[in-house]
């Protein structure tokens, strides 16, 4: 495997200012619906998500000699979520709790089912996997994000915050699990399922 | 009982090949761990499928406005870094050569008649008593200094001279004596650019003016600028002047 330092090197030496130009922007315009989408669902606020996805585009490019060669999108995908901690975290309104409870017992997601996942996943539509993740605290929704929407590996998700990656697993778990309650509750309220109910 | 931590990292297909082969044993023999871990799978793959995908073209572009912005500083940055210090050296060493050339050709501007009234600042110096040429001679170079080299003192009766600093220059002025009468001869090493005057026919080339109404006429010569001022005609002027330069 191409040692990352020499690759890095490498691209430099070759590579006039224009060409770096180039090469930033045909890997970040293929990847910044994953930017911009991970930017929304992060802030849940279009004009914010605008906002964090054009400073994350220019900070990358920034520090694009930095980047060592090897996965783009989760290299990216850090610098946004950094981004988002470090400046857009305070001002956000919503679920924020997450952290304090990171240890607590993982619930199982199959256990008490209401819903059938078969039933769920057949009526539910995207914009309701949307709405029941924005109701998911911010930092298991972030690892729900960046693992089952982004495809990251738990240790580009700990890399991009900053957390062990046992805490990553620990959050990831518990994110399913409200996320599918936040699905069931809404199947229950829509009346998807006739017969089906908590009564 | 499996950790349930465990089943979610099989399905992330995030667990060592040793872990993943322990958990799956574990599986065959736990019914309730199968339900989890294929709910588990369902949900990724659900998200996975119906999350929206989001574009904006618009704020795509606005970001390649900005790294557009942020191209054109770096190439400004680098210009000035680069360059900046060469460019002012190239400029410093401009005008210093372009102000050298113009006093080297044009010297300092100097009016006539200021200069002739500064010699009235000027330190005599008493002449020697003796007739000796030898006495004569150390009595010049004490007076004229390098401006000796202007003039042929042997053409012309010298009866006295003075010496000094003017606005900044050395001065000497030579009191002589022909057939006409006396005259005033005012000698600056370097080239000045005599203002007032104007340029005479005839060699060699003078320059005519005028002192509080008294003639005068102006010259260089080996690196040196001569002012004679005497009651008497431009040309009478320009033949004395034409008698003593040194050719």
């Amino acid at each position: 495997m191409l040692n990352p330092v020499r690759g890095r090197i490498a691209r430099l030496m070759l590579f006039g200012r224009r060409d770096k130009r180039d090469a930033f922007e045909r890997q970040a315009e293929k990847v910044f619906p994953s930017v911009f989408g991970t930017a929304l669902r992060l802030t849940r606020s279009r004009e914010d998500a605008e906002d964090l996805a054009q400073e994350a585009i220019v900070r990358a490019y920034d520090a694009y000699d930095r980047f060592d060669g090897t996965n783009f999108k989760a290299w990216i995908l850090r610098i946004v979520t950094n981004l988002y901690i470090n400046k857009y975290r305070q001002r956000q309104r919503g679920p924020q709790m997450g952290s304090l409870d990171d240890e607590g017992a993982i619930e199982p997601m199959a256990a008490d089912v209401v819903v059938p996942d078969r039933v769920l996943f057949d009526e539910a539509l995207g914009a309701e996997v949307e709405d029941a993740l924005a109701n998911v605290p911010q930092d298991f929704r972030m690892a729900v994000i960046l693992s089952d929407i982004e495809g990251l590996s738990y240790q580009e998700i700990a890399d991009a915050t900053n957390v062990p990656i046992g805490t990553v697993r620990s959050r990831l778990a518990r994110g399913r699990s409200m996320l599918r309650k936040g699905l069931e509750e809404f199947a229950t309220r829509e009346g998807f399922l006739k017969g089906q109910s908590n009564d | 009982m499996i950790n349930p931590l465990d089943l979610h990292g099989l399905a992330d297909e995030q667990l060592s090949p040793e872990e993943a082969a322990r958990v799956r044993e574990a599986l065959k023999s736990d019914p309730t761990a199968v339900v989890e871990f294929n709910s588990i799978l369902n949900l990724k793959d659900f998200v996975k499928e119906r999350a929206a995908c989001y574009k904006s073209e618009e704020t795509w572009v606005v970001c390649v406005g900005r790294l557009n912005e942020l191209d054109r500083a770096r190439r400004v940055e680098g210009f000035v870094h680069r360059y900046a210090w060469g460019v002012c050296a190239v400029l410093f060493l401009f005008v210093l050569t372009g102000r050298m050339m113009v006093r080297g050709v044009q010297g300092q501007t100097v009016q006539s008649a200021d200069l002739f009234h500064g010699t009235s600042g000027l330190i005599p110096h008493q002449m020697p008593v003796s007739a000796d040429a030898a006495a004569r001679d150390r009595w010049l170079d004490e007076v004229l200094g390098q401006a000796k080299q202007a003039i042929d003192t042997n053409r012309v009766a010298v009866v006295g001279g003075a010496s000094g600093i003017w606005n900044g220059l050395k001065v000497s002025q030579l009191e002589l004596v022909d057939n006409g009468g006396r005259l005033k001869l005012v000698i600056v090493p370097g080239l000045v650019n005599w203002q007032d005057t104007a340029l005479m026919p005839g060699q060699p080339p003078v320059y005519a003016g005028v002192i509080n109404g008294t003639n005068c006429v102006a010259w260089n010569s080996h690196g040196n600028s001569l002012l004679l001022v005497a009651q008497r005609p431009y040309d009478d002027l320009q033949s004395v002047a034409a008698r003593i330069a040194l050719h």
